[in-house]
């Protein structure tokens, strides 16, 4: 049996979804689309039904990609669950009928049950019930109140007897419906109804946007680091390391597959970034300075959407953000990019369009130097003088301003016009943030990992055929002659693709001029990311958006850092 | 009048939506059709528009704005 949950968006259908599911669900994409769902399990009677959490719908004559998803599902289900806010029954209603009109048993669950008695609304249940022929459950998924005797009722799901012929009879029928059923009494503002006015007007909102937004990032990068810090690297240096060292000895310290295997030995010793190694860097990299940030990230992430913050952040960033071709949704990535480029990109899911989500990862990946390059520029820059460093920021937010507006002008379509719902505030649902959690960690495992290990490799060997110095001889005119760096730069060019850091890194090991370090930074930061980012941006674009992505930043990588080489005058400092 | 010329807090009802069918669609069944009552929380222009419909608020574009018109409630039935 297969039971559908459907209803608008914002309606806690996913919150009763992980109630009747448990942890344990498989989130994928609808087959050819960017539109996501979650299916579980769960028993009903001894029997196991599945149950699908169907993208959120205003009405089943589609007006969206996941109107359209969730139209095409409603013909797979046996029983359709519909959730409807009860503190907003009239609109709700809507898509409730067309739903009972359809040939399909239907089974009502009246969410946010509670809600309606702090807002003096009044809803005769059995009226209801009586109106439409479906069962009507009220509930309160947060708590879990009325689950079971929503599951008690699937078994008798019905077909509705209703029919309508035009969007003005059905809406005529939701009042007729409403002034039967519905009564609102007094109803005072409550403290979160202020709150949630005063967070959309421009001056108090902003303040209060620019609070939650330097919390959030902060919250991450602790939470991140924290992670890494006292458990993952402890993990790898004190339980792996040692493996390690034992498998290298065995393996004679040296030699080609020992240096793919377990990597090169640095004055003896396995480093975990540099060594390059499968069982070294190639599980480093994914589990303990990737994996972290995943999980405070979206940790994070899961919070502010479930309160229902996020769009009111995207109304009052709406004007700005629109010049750059974007949403006011994209100042998340953009200011996650600046912890790591990985969960900026994968936040680039927030953004409805194709194009938007294009130019927001773009941008990020060019203009938005991670955590780990910011640190290394600042070491490497920073000692010769602020003034330098800030000729690097500078130069990078003035990419991130004229390339946004570039790629807004030439790209094909519009920036959609902003229609969104602003839920009210709620506390988030603890069990529904895990359940993402968990998802989210899953996909980046599965998908990641794999990938990573096999780019190792691929350079590992790339390595030992000595194509890299090939390389060094073949780049020398765009490297010398453009940028104006000694042309081994390339290599660390080649390794920004595994680390930033690493490959920021070794422009210290060449003598380099105050000048030279700075067209380095720019480059290494603006060129194409490091593999991890590279990865979710294949997940997150295509294969082609990723190539047309990558095409840009090459571009402008050569131009900015070609026209700092000619602008920049030869600084002459004493170190 | 279009809404954008509209004041906060101020009661008012759609009378006609002045978009192609797609949009027409969109905005009706988020409760934004004509007849609807809804009233101003936030003017855009520059920024988005959010509107207060019976308990939900919806943010809308200031492009999108200006394509729903309204009348002062008052007017309910009198010449649109």
């Amino acid at each position: 049996m297969k039971i559908l949950l459907m209803g608008n968006p914002n309606v806690g259908k996913s919150v009763i979804f992980s109630r009747l599911t448990g942890v344990r669900v498989i989130s994928s994409n609808y087959p050819g689309t960017t539109v996501g769902f979650t299916s579980g399990f769960m028993k009903i009677e001894g029997e196991v039904a599945e149950v699908i959490d169907v993208p959120g719908a205003y009405t089943l004559e589609p007006t969206c990609e996941a109107e359209e998803i969730a139209l095409r599902m409603l013909e797979t289900g046996d029983v359709v669950i519909a959730v409807v806010d009860a503190t907003n029954l009239e609109r709700n209603l809507y898509l409730t009928l067309q739903l009972l009109e359809r040939d399909v048993p239907v089974v009502i669950a009246l969410n946010m049950w509670d809600d309606t008695k702090h807002r003096g609304i009044h809803i005769d249940v059995e009226r209801l019930e009586g109106i439409l022929g479906v069962p009507v459950i009220p509930t309160v998924a947060l708590s879990g109140q009325g689950i079971k005797e929503l599951v008690k009722s699937i078994p008798g799901a019905a077909n509705s007897r209703i029919s309508m012929n035009s969007r003005d009879e059905r809406w005529a029928f939701v009042g007729n419906i409403i002034d039967q059923v519905q009564q609102i009494t007094h109803r005072h503002h409550r403290w979160t109804e202020r709150l949630e006015d005063a967070s959309v007007k421009p001056r108090t909102g902003l303040i209060m946007a620019a609070v939650v937004l330097v919390t959030s990032f902060y919250i991450v990068r602790f939470i991140g680091e924290n992670l890494i810090t006292y458990l993952f690297d402890p993990l790898f240096e004190r339980l792996w390391l040692p493996v390690l060292m034992k498998l290298s000895n065995l393996m004679g310290g040296g030699g080609f597959l020992h240096d793919v295997v377990v990597g090169k030995l640095i004055a003896g010793d396995i480093h975990f970034v540099e060594s390059f190694g499968l069982l070294s860097s190639g599980l480093y990299v994914p589990f303990a300075m990737v994996l972290p940030y995943i999980v405070s990230f979206y940790l994070i992430l899961g919070i502010l959407e479930d309160t229902g913050y996020l769009p009111r952040l995207a109304v009052l960033l709406d004007t700005a953000m629109h010049r750059l071709g974007l949403h006011g949704y994209a100042i998340i990535p953009t200011l996650l990019g600046l912890g790591c480029n990985v969960p900026a990109v994968l936040a680039t899911r927030v953004l409805e369009s194709k194009r938007e989500r294009f130019i927001a990862a773009t941008l990020v990946c060019i203009a938005l130097p991670c955590v780990s390059a910011q640190a290394m520029i600042f070491g490497l820059v920073g000692k010769y003088g602020g003034g330098y460093v800030a000729i690097v920021y500078g130069t990078l937010f003035l990419v991130w301003i004229v390339l946004g507006i570039t790629l807004n002008h030439t790209l094909k379509g519009l920036s959609p016009e902003l229609l969104i719902e602003i839920p009210p505030y709620r506390l988030p649902p603890w069990l529904t943030v895990l359940q993402k959690l968990l998802t989210r960690i899953r996909g980046f495992l599965i998908e990641a990992v794999p990938i990573i290990l096999a780019a190792v490799l691929v350079i590992n060997i790339l390595f030992v055929m000595g194509i890299f110095d090939y390389i060094a001889d073949f780049t020398a005119p765009v490297i010398t002659g453009i940028l104006g760096l000694p042309k081994e730069a390339v290599v660390a060019i080649i390794i920004g693709f595994l680390r930033k850091d690493a490959a920021l890194g070794m422009l210290a090991l060449s003598t380099l001029t105050v000048k030279q370090l700075i067209v380095g930074s720019v480059v290494l930061s603006m060129f194409f990311p490091c593999i991890a980012t590279f990865v979710v941006l294949l997940r997150e674009l295509g294969l082609k958006d990723l190539l047309r992505s990558v095409g840009i930043m090459i571009f402008f990588a050569l131009i900015v850092g070609g026209a700092l080489n000619i602008i920049l005058p030869d600084f002459h400092t004493v170190r | 009048m279009p809404l954008p010329m509209v004041s906060t807090g101020k009661k008012i009802r759609i009378v006609s939506l002045a978009g192609g069918r797609g949009m027409q669609q969109r905005l009706t069944s988020m409760g934004l059709g004509p007849g609807s009552e809804i009233s101003v929380i936030r003017r855009g222009a520059p920024g988005p528009f959010i509107v207060a419909v019976k308990e939900t608020r919806l943010a809308i574009g200031a492009g999108m704005a200006q394509r729903i018109m309204v009348s002062e409630n008052g007017l309910r039935g009198g010449v649109l």
